[in-house]
């Protein structure tokens, strides 16, 4: 009972997150600024409307061009298939592996940049001996 | 009375190795070229009922500290909880604009939404802050990760030996229940 409660209360607190999102959403300059930055830029998926088209990664890093994005946005099971080539698979799966790596070096770059920062100001933090500890508590 | 299996468990250890798995689901998760979009889905959901899970491990931290939150409470405690406030909006908009445009898991059950729009560009953006804020997570608790490597895998596995010294219920591990 008290564990059916508490997951109420967190999906309430996302009810009110998924609320005022759908609100945000429907404010015509929200609209607008969304559909001028965001007019077929892709990353993850093609569209299941068009027929043709480019899927981009949101960094740019990559562009492939596609002739069969329907099918295979419909079945979603065989993404190799979008690249419309023997070697479509592999490639797909590589790209895959390409963004799982680089989630993986951004969160060990994070925490490197973290752990160094937390270790130098450790290191230059002003040691205070236990003379000055008596002195600060006499004062 | 007799401790059930659930309350014998180590808390360290139960969170370590979930931890771990949705560690590893977020990253896959946003591959949907590695994973395909079905996988992608249902990992997406999976990882929605997996935060939840995790928010009901750490409820006495979130209690705790949501009380005190306006009032006596350490930086990191603060830091930390406006960064998994942070954490918890973008994964909740992330699941939820990924059922918006969801093109495999939602019509199984017959309900078909319109694709793409305002909300498949919400879904990219929401998932690209997901790993910095993801990552920032990490940062916040390496020490924590860390220690818990080392005594619960690293150890077993180089000095099972040793194992036998370790206490039971590492209070020292558990930072997370303490502010």
């Amino acid at each position: 009972m008290k564990i059916l409660l508490r997951i109420l209360i967190i999906l309430a607190v996302a009810a009110v997150v998924v609320g005022a999102t759908a609100g945000v959403t429907q404010l015509s300059a929200v609209q607008a600024a969304m559909g001028s930055t965001g007019a077929g830029h892709h990353r993850d998926f093609p569209q299941a409307s068009s027929t043709t088209g480019a899927v981009s990664s949101q960094s740019g890093s990559t562009a492939l061009t596609d002739t069969n994005q329907s099918s295979a946005a419909s079945t979603g099971d065989q993404p190799g298939e979008r690249f419309g080539n023997s070697r479509g698979a592999q490639g797909s799966s590589l790209l895959g592996l390409s963004e799982v790596l680089k989630n993986l070096a951004i969160v060990a770059a994070v925490s490197l940049v973290f752990v160094a920062g937390s270790w130098l100001s450790h290191r230059l933090r002003p040691r205070l001996t236990p003379a000055a500890v008596s002195k600060a508590v006499q004062d | 009375m007799q401790p059930t299996r659930l309350q014998r468990l180590n808390p360290t250890k139960t969170n370590l190795w979930f931890d771990l798995a949705i560690f590893v689901a977020a990253l896959l998760a946003p591959a949907v070229f590695l994973t395909g979009l079905t996988i992608h889905e249902w990992l997406g959901i999976g990882l929605g009922v997996a935060i939840i899970v995790h928010l009901l491990l750490h409820w006495q931290w979130l209690v705790q500290v949501t009380k005190r939150f306006f009032t006596r409470l350490p930086r990191s405690s603060r830091i930390n909880y406006v960064l998994n406030s942070l954490f918890f909006v973008d994964m909740t908009l992330i699941v939820f604009s990924g059922l918006m445009i969801s093109r495999v898991a939602l019509p199984l059950f017959g309900i078909e939404l319109a694709h793409g729009g305002i909300w498949q560009q919400l879904h990219i953006f929401a998932s690209s802050f997901m790993v910095f804020i993801l990552a920032l997570h990490v940062a916040r608790h390496w020490k924590w990760i860390l220690n818990a490597v080392q005594r619960y895998v690293l150890q077993p596995v180089f000095r099972p030996q040793r194992r036998l010294a370790v206490p039971s219920t590492p209070a020292t591990l558990n930072k997370e229940g303490a502010l």
